[in-house]
Order: structure tokens, then C-alpha cells, then sequence
């Protein structure tokens, strides 16, 4: 019984995905709770994620999983029923538990799975507990009428009394559906409804004229007057009428014009929408199953990805077959045939290897909810009240990409609480508000992905950052002072740097943005950074939408042809050999007025041994940029650019520097892929930092 | 860069050796219960011709022999990686192995053939001149790698058996494939790591 049948995938996607869903809720319940007022909605959906999560796991045998649920489930019962107020605490916990749950569901059904402990975690969940039945929630419902308050559950009676407590007034909305449509009526009325307050339960109406049409009541909190909600449902066969309570006069006495006393409804033997109906219906659901997506192994997709290249190589035979048939006399008609049905071929091998790149792609969401509550957590370690707002979470990237990207977000949000964002009171004598702020944005950008994390801060000042590089033997005192401002900032990203002496279990020890970067650098992203001392910080990554197909230019370079990423290439220009100039030995031309030092590949390749441009007074070179730093490449031909699929050259090659991987360019070619981050670093610690942006202070100096 | 013939038709190895095959106890066999005298220890190897030295490697490395396919220079590589090749668009490298057994180059006769061997869960192509055939070679005519035969080439040697009158050098895949081998001296790590600063 306690053994589970199988260590199941699908249990573990399924769970996955309720507790992603519940930690949602509570995110947005806890953004909710800090304002004051949250939606009952949510309370509900939390209550019911974990509902199917106890119901899942008692179907897969997860007993432990099902009993930490189970206590769970009574706690969000209390909270939702008003017998528990959504405190931070609580929160607290609710929030451990989604830990909590993650951690088992990593280990189980490995040997491991017994280490997670829960008692913790279930002791805390007890002491929430609300300590017996406090004989509810006093008598302030008198005027309602008490045929309403008979049919009500718990949970209807709790958010009635709510409402009340709320200063809201209380409508009856009375509406008559056509038995064919009643659905589609109830639903429209009930966005309506929901835009001005909360609808707290439907009865059915016992005043029903005929038998082809269904009349309910609808009980409604709301802030609006009467005037307003009638005008806003405006709908044929809906009236609404003000309900008085006596609690709820005194808040706000209710307008002279809402003298239209409802007629209390008769009563009825049972409300519609029972409580426990919904609850039933969510079990049925997760016996069924929860979601209609389907997890995927990458290295599935990978098999599917390289079954398509191998259809396009057989299509390929194929063509040369109908060159064949084309020689044979009389065959016309037989050839066009078959020139029409490849040609078919062909695109729908398109369409097929673009669908399989669409399966790749996830919303960046995954991780952002992630992020959110680290930043919850770390917020509240720290002592600093911070809110996180996330824009863009439906961005989508290539799965591979999100999953990488997750460790260096974390680390930069751990940089913005524990560097950036200031101590309350530091914050208030600033005068900027005690609530620190965390932005997090996604958007895309033509084929890439921009990403920002922003704060507002303390900012960094570059003079520190120089003052300590130096300190750290990072750079020397003359280098310090000829570097420009922004030099200086992106210095933090060497390793070794760290601003905060005391490293804290929060960031910090010296490991920190360097790493960040070379995982960016990794996914042929760019990182950049723009500070403003006690303003904030806000670092952008760019990243290529997918890895596993790119745009690429197409270059041929003695004789050899290479592919460029194209999101690295900045432009194409073209220059004579005269506009080549040397500094220092190293070669380098003008552009616009900024000096760019100058690659060949057929020399740092060894490709050639006295490699002759083709044509001195028609040279191309590629300008290719990595962060702030430019450099040109030169190259014989463009050939055009193309999108291609990238493939891993394997553990032997992995480690050629400069190269990055390789594609097939038709005709089972196969072309190398240029590693253009590599080749920058290269080219720039050769030529030793020659200035490609010089400040104004430099040009000066030179 | 050097053009090769397309390869275009992989050839299967089982149907290109079963005259040569032995004669092993199938699965069937044991199903019916009925148990053909047969040595079980009997270790099948590819034994295929480089240079003048003939050579073995397990048949169970081995994953198919194919053409001589296009293959595409890699800079910064060692001289005996002649590049990446395409099988079943599968990105993998070639390596010519009469060039990494330092015995000049591998000729592109029409003989020449490439092993595609897997090892680590990697798959490399070995360009080799010519396969001979598969052969059954008992342990007790594999003799450990002879100390004599020292310095680099010796550790490419796991052992070397007796067949028809002739020695076969039996391959260490794990030496042969060094990953670490594979990169032009000089080029690794340090070089253009640096950065700046």
C-alpha cells in the first residue's frame, strides 16, 4: 500500500503541475493580502489545487505526499471559511509547503524518498490551527432575511458576512434564463456581475412562471449602487434589488434612491451551487486528468528533430530519382507527377521540423514563479519588504534555454535584495518609500528575447566598483584611471569581484556576476547593466529565442565556408585594404569614428598559410559584438543567411575554442558554427584591450 | 580540404560477415531447449587492415561501417581528426586512424572504409583502409599488450591475438579516443580564455 506501483512519470508531471498552480494562487494571493483585500476566488482555487494534489497522490500511493495535502487541505479550509485570517504567517507556511512538496516529489519513488521530512513542516501547520470553534462569527447578519441565511453553506454564510464586514451592500439580482441557453446566460451575467463585487451564491427562484424558463436569485456583495449594477447587467429579464442588513447601514447608509426593498425570496429546499458539488467535481477532474498538455524528454524531440533531417536527405535521394525518371522517354507525365507530390514533400517537412521547434518552446512563467518566491522569501529573511511586479511572464523560449536560465535570475535577484534594495529605514530616511522594488520583464525582440531585472536601489557607483577592483589586484592603479565609466561597471563581471565585504547566506562571496555571465555567454546571450547610483540597477539579457535552430550568416573565408550566429553580427561592411591600418601590430579599421580591431579566421585557424584577400579593394568585413566590445571579422564571401539547425559536435570537439557547433547545409554538407563570444575575448585580449568605444577623456589622451 | 566519395549506402555488417560468422547459440535455441555445443567465451571482433598492421576492435563498439562520407575540416584540431562527419544527422568525428597509429595516412582506396565505433555513449567515425572480416578469437589466444612495446603506441594496444597465422592488434578504444587527444596541442583551455584583465 505504502509502495507506490511504479515511480510514476506521470504522477510527478501531474503533481508538478497542480503545485505550479498553487504556488500561483499563492503568489498572487500574497500580493493580494499585503493590500488589504484579496480574492476569496483564490483562496478557493488553493484550496482545491491541493484537494486534487491529496487525490492524486492517494491514487499513486504517495502517502506521505497525501497526508502532508490532507493537513494542508484543513488549514486552507480554515482560511477560506474565515475561521483562519490570511496572515503572513500563514502564508509562510503555505509557501514551505510548496518547498516542501517539490522536494518530495524530486526523491520519490527513489530510496531517498523517506529523507524528506514533513513533521516540521505538518507541527507548523497544526499551530495554525484555529484553536477550536469560536461559535461563529456573531449576529451581525439581522435584517437578512433568515430564509436566506437557512440555505446558505458555511462557506456562502463566511463570504456573506465578509462582504457585510466589508462595508459592501448586498444585492439580489433575480434572472430568468431560457432552460436551452441557461448556461451561456449564466455565465455572461456572471463576468458582469464580478466586475462589481463578489457573487456570493445563486438560489434558484421559487417564483417561476413557466416550465421552459429557469428563475434565480443571485446574491451579490458589491460596492456600487443600485442604479450602477442595473445599468451595467442591462440584460432582458434581470432585476436587481438592494438587500438591507443592519450592519451594513451604518458603514454606508445606502442612498435615499435605493428605496426598492426586495421582496425576500421564499425558500428554498437546496442552493444550486453546493459547496460540496464543487469539491466533488474537482475529484472527478483528477481522476481524469488535470491538464490537456503532455511532458515531453527533450531528447525525444531531439530524435524526432533528427528523423526529420533524415526524411529531408531521403527527399533529396528522391529528387535525384526524378531526375532519373526525366531521362526516360516517355515518362513526362510520371515525372511531373512526382515533381508535384515532392514538392508537397517539401514543404510539409518544413512545417514539420518548425512544429517540433514550436514543442521546444515554454513560457518563461515557469521560472518567474520561481523567482517570485525567492524573492518572497529572501524579502522576509532579509527584513525587507519588497515587491516583485512580473511583466511578460507568457514570453516563450526554447525549454533548454528557460531551464538554464534559471540559476543566473536567481542569483541576480539575489544580487538586487541583498546589494540593491536598501533596509527600510534607510529606504524612508532616502524618502523613497519603505516597499523596495523588483521589476521583472520579458519581451521579445524581433528573434531574440530580452529579459530585465531591474530595482531601484541603492544603484552601484563606479568609483566604489574601481576602488575595489584595484583593491583586489583586478586592475592596477593606472588602468583604473583610464577606463570609462561604463569599463568600470563591467567590472563586476570579472571573476573575483564582489562589493559586499561580508558575505551573507543570502549572495556573496566573490562568485557571483562573473559566473552569471558566462552562463549567459553560454546560451549566446549578452548581458548588460545600467546604474545609477540610488536610483537603481537594471541588468538586460538578451537571448536567441531557441538554441536549436538560429539564424545564421553564411560566409566562406579560404575557401572554407563557416556560419556566423546571426543575432551576433551587427553589420556587414565592406573596405579596401588601404582602410586597413595597423596599431601596435595589430590590425584594425575605422568605423564611424570608433577604431575596431580585425580577425582572420584563415590565421587564427591555420586555415591558409599565405592567405591573399580576393579582392584588396573589396574586403568584407562582419562586424560581430559581444556586449560593448566589437569586433570585425574578415571574411571572403557572404553567402547569404539562413535558418539552421545547431548540432553539439560531441565531448572530443566540445572543447575547440572558437567553434561552437555545426549544421548541415543541405546536401550533407556539414559547416561549422563560429563561436563569436570566444573569438571577441580572443581577439581582444591579443590586440590587449584596444579601445573599441574610447571615452571622450581617452580620444583626448590619444 | 580534401573531397571524399559520397557514402552514400551504408552496408549491414551482419550480412557483409555472416559467411564468416560463427556459429553462436541463438535465443531461439534456448527457448526449445535445445543447447548447441558452442564455446560462449568466444569474443567476435571486427579485424580490419591499417596501413600494413592488421587491427581488431570488439564487435559489440562497433555500431556500422560505412563509405568514406564528406567531412568537414575542424581548426584547432589534432592532425589525425580529419573532421566532423554527417551520419544520420548525427554530427560526429572522423578520425583517421592510420594517422593517429602513426602510420602515415589512411589511402582513399576503394576499400577504405569507416567504422563508426561507439565509446563513452560517443560516436566516432575511424577511417581505416580496408575491413577483413569478423573473426571468434578465444581468450586463450589474446596475450596482454607486450611491454616491449613501449611509448604512446604501446597504450593504444589493449592485447594482441593470434588468427590465421597472422598477429591482430586488438584497439583500447579508451586510449585511441582520448578526448583530451583530440585538441591541436597547444589549443585548450588557456588559449583565448583569458579575457581581459
Amino acid at each position: 500500500m505504502s509502495d507506490p506501483p511504479k515511480p510514476s512519470a506521470e504522477f510527478l508531471s501531474e503533481a508538478q503541475e497542480v503545485i505550479e498552480a498553487f504556488s500561483r494562487n499563492l503568489l498572487q494571493l500574497d500580493a493580494q493580502q499585503r493590500t488589504g483585500e484579496y480574492d476569496p476566488d483564490l483562496l478557493n482555487a488553493a484550496f482545491r489545487a491541493i484537494h486534487s494534489l491529496k487525490g492524486l497522490a492517494g491514487l499513486f500511493g504517495a502517502s506521505r505526499v497525501s497526508a502532508l495535502a490532507h493537513a494542508l487541505e484543513s488549514t486552507l479550509d480554515s482560511l477560506r471559511l474565515g475561521r483562519l485570517p490570511l496572515s503572513q504567517p500563514a502564508l509562510d507556511v503555505l509557501f514551505e509547503a510548496v518547498e516542501v512538496f517539490q522536494s518530495m516529489l524530486a526523491v520519490f519513488g527513489t530510496e531517498d524518498a523517506e529523507t524528506v521530512s514533513t513533521d516540521a513542516l505538518l507541527s507548523r501547520i497544526t499551530a495554525l490551527s484555529p484553536d477550536a470553534e469560536d461559535g461563529g462569527e456573531g449576529s451581525d447578519l439581522v435584517g437578512l432575511d433568515p430564509a436566506i441565511l437557512g440555505v446558505l453553506t458555511e462557506y456562502e454564510e463566511h463570504r456573506l458576512r465578509e462582504n457585510v464586514r466589508l462595508g459592501r451592500r448586498l444585492f439580489r439580482v433575480h434572472a430568468a434564463f431560457d432552460l436551452l441557453a441557461i448556461d451561456v446566460g449564466i455565465e455572461s451575467l456572471k463576468g458582469k456581475l464580478k466586475e462589481f463585487g463578489e457573487v456570493i451564491t445563486y438560489l434558484p427562484s421559487a417564483d417561476s412562471g413557466s416550465d421552459d424558463r429557469i428563475e434565480l436569485d443571485i446574491l451579490l456583495g458589491s460596492d456600487a449602487t443600485l442604479a450602477d449594477i442595473a445599468t451595467g447587467v442591462a440584460e432582458d429579464g434581470v432585476r436587481v434589488f438592494a438587500l438591507e442588513t443592519s450592519a451594513a447601514i451604518p458603514e454606508t447608509p445606502a442612498p435615499a434612491t435605493v428605496a426598492d426593498v426586495a421582496p425576500t425570496p421564499t425558500p428554498t429546499p437546496a442552493p444550486v451551487h453546493d459547496d460540496v458539488d464543487m469539491v466533488d467535481a474537482s475529484t472527478a477532474m483528477s481522476l481524469r486528468s488535470i491538464s490537456q498538455t503532455v511532458r515531453v524528454d527533450l531528447e525525444r524531440l531531439d530524435v524526432l528533430m533528427n528523423l526529420v533531417g533524415e526524411l529531408a536527405l531521403v527527399q533529396a535521394n528522391l529528387s535525384g530519382t526524378l531526375e532519373s525518371v526525366r531521362a526516360i522517354r516517355g515518362a513526362a507525365d510520371v515525372s511531373r507527377e512526382l515533381q508535384t507530390h515532392l514538392r508537397t514533400m517539401d514543404r510539409k517537412l518544413s512545417l514539420l521540423q518548425q512544429s517540433i521547434l514550436d514543442v521546444r518552446m515554454v513560457p518563461l512563467g515557469q521560472v518567474f514563479d520561481k523567482l517570485a518566491r525567492v524573492v518572497r522569501k529572501l524579502g522576509r529573511e532579509a527584513g525587507k519588504d519588497i515587491r516583485l511586479v512580473i511583466t511578460g511572464a507568457e514570453t516563450e523560449l526554447d525549454k533548454l534555454i528557460v531551464e538554464e536560465l534559471s540559476d543566473p535570475l536567481m542569483h541576480m535577484i539575489r544580487n538586487c535584495i541583498d546589494h540593491g534594495i536598501e533596509t527600510e529605514t534607510e529606504r524612508t530616511s532616502l524618502g523613497k518609500g519603505a516597499t523596495g522594488h523588483i521589476e521583472l520583464r520579458a519581451f521579445q525582440k524581433g528573434n531574440r528575447v530580452v529579459i530585465e531585472v531591474e530595482d531601484d536601489g541603492r544603484g552601484m557607483d563606479w568609483r566604489l566598483i574601481r576602488d575595489k577592483a584595484v583593491l583586489r589586484g583586478l586592475i592596477d592603479d593606472l588602468e583604473s584611471r583610464e577606463m570609462s565609466r561604463q569599463e568600470v561597471i563591467d567590472l563586476i563581471f570579472v571573476p573575483g569581484f564582489s562589493t559586499k565585504d561580508t558575505a551573507t547566506e543570502v549572495s556573496g562571496r566573490g562568485v557571483g556576476m562573473d559566473v552569471v555571465k558566462t552562463n549567459i555567454a553560454r546560451l549566446s546571450g549578452l548581458i548588460d547593466v545600467d546604474t545609477t547610483p540610488g536610483r537603481g540597477s537594471k541588468f538586460s539579457i538578451t537571448l536567441p529565442v531557441t538554441l536549436a535552430i538560429i539564424q545564421a550568416l553564411v560566409i566562406q573565408t579560404a575557401k572554407q565556408t563557416f556560419c556566423i550566429p546571426l543575432n551576433s553580427v551587427l553589420e556587414s561592411i565592406m573596405v579596401s585594404e588601404a582602410d586597413i591600418e595597423t596599431v601596435e601590430g595589430h590590425e584594425v579599421v575605422s568605423l564611424r569614428g570608433k577604431t575596431l580591431p580585425i580577425l582572420h579566421l584563415s590565421r587564427i585557424f591555420g586555415l591558409q598559410t599565405n592567405y591573399r584577400y580576393l579582392d584588396p579593394a573589396r574586403i568584407y568585413v562582419v562586424i560581430v559584438g559581444l556586449a560593448q566590445h566589437r569586433v570585425g571579422i574578415v571574411v571572403d564571401e557572404l553567402l547569404g543567411q539562413q535558418d539552421v539547425v545547431i548540432k553539439p559536435l560531441g565531448r572530443a570537439l566540445r572543447g575547440v575554442p572558437g567553434i561552437a557547433g555545426a549544421t548541415e547545409l543541405g546536401g550533407g554538407r556539414t559547416v561549422l558554427l563560429l563561436d563569436v563570444s570566444v573569438l571577441v575575448e580572443e581577439a581582444l585580449g591579443r590586440s590587449d584591450a584596444t579601445p573599441t568605444d574610447p571615452t571622450p577623456m581617452e580620444a583626448a589622451n590619444a | 580540404m580534401p573531397e571524399r566519395d559520397p557514402g552514400e549506402r551504408t552496408e549491414d555488417i551482419w550480412d557483409q560477415f555472416s559467411p564468416t560468422g560463427e556459429a553462436l547459440a541463438t535465443e531461439e535455441d534456448y527457448e526449445h531447449g535445445y543447447a548447441r555445443v558452442v564455446r560462449v567465451d568466444l569474443q567476435q571482433h571486427v579485424v580490419f587492415r591499417v596501413g600494413d598492421e592488421t587491427y581488431g576492435i570488439p564487435i559489440a563498439q562497433i555500431g556500422e561501417i560505412s563509405k568514406p562520407m564528406y567531412t568537414t575540416p575542424v581548426p584547432r584540431t589534432s592532425d589525425f581528426v580529419m573532421g566532423i562527419g554527417n551520419v544520420r544527422g548525427v554530427v560526429i568525428p572522423i578520425v583517421d586512424l592510420a594517422t593517429r597509429l602513426r602510420l602515415g595516412t589512411c589511402a582513399m582506396a576503394r576499400e577504405a572504409r569507416v567504422l563508426i565505433v561507439r565509446h563513452a555513449s560517443e560516436q566516432t567515425g575511424l577511417l581505416v583502409d580496408e575491413v577483413i572480416g569478423v573473426m571468434s578469437i578465444a581468450p586463450e589466444n589474446l596475450e596482454e599488450a607486450p611491454g616491449a612495446l613501449a611509448g604512446a603506441r604501446g597504450d593504444f594496444i589493449r592485447a594482441l591475438a593470434r588468427w590465421d597465422g597472422r598477429i591482430i592488434i586488438i584497439l583500447d578504444l579508451g586510449t585511441v579516443l582520448a578526448p583530451g587527444d583530440f585538441l591541436a596541442p597547444g589549443v585548450g583551455r588557456s588559449v583565448g580564455r583569458s579575457g581581459r584583465g
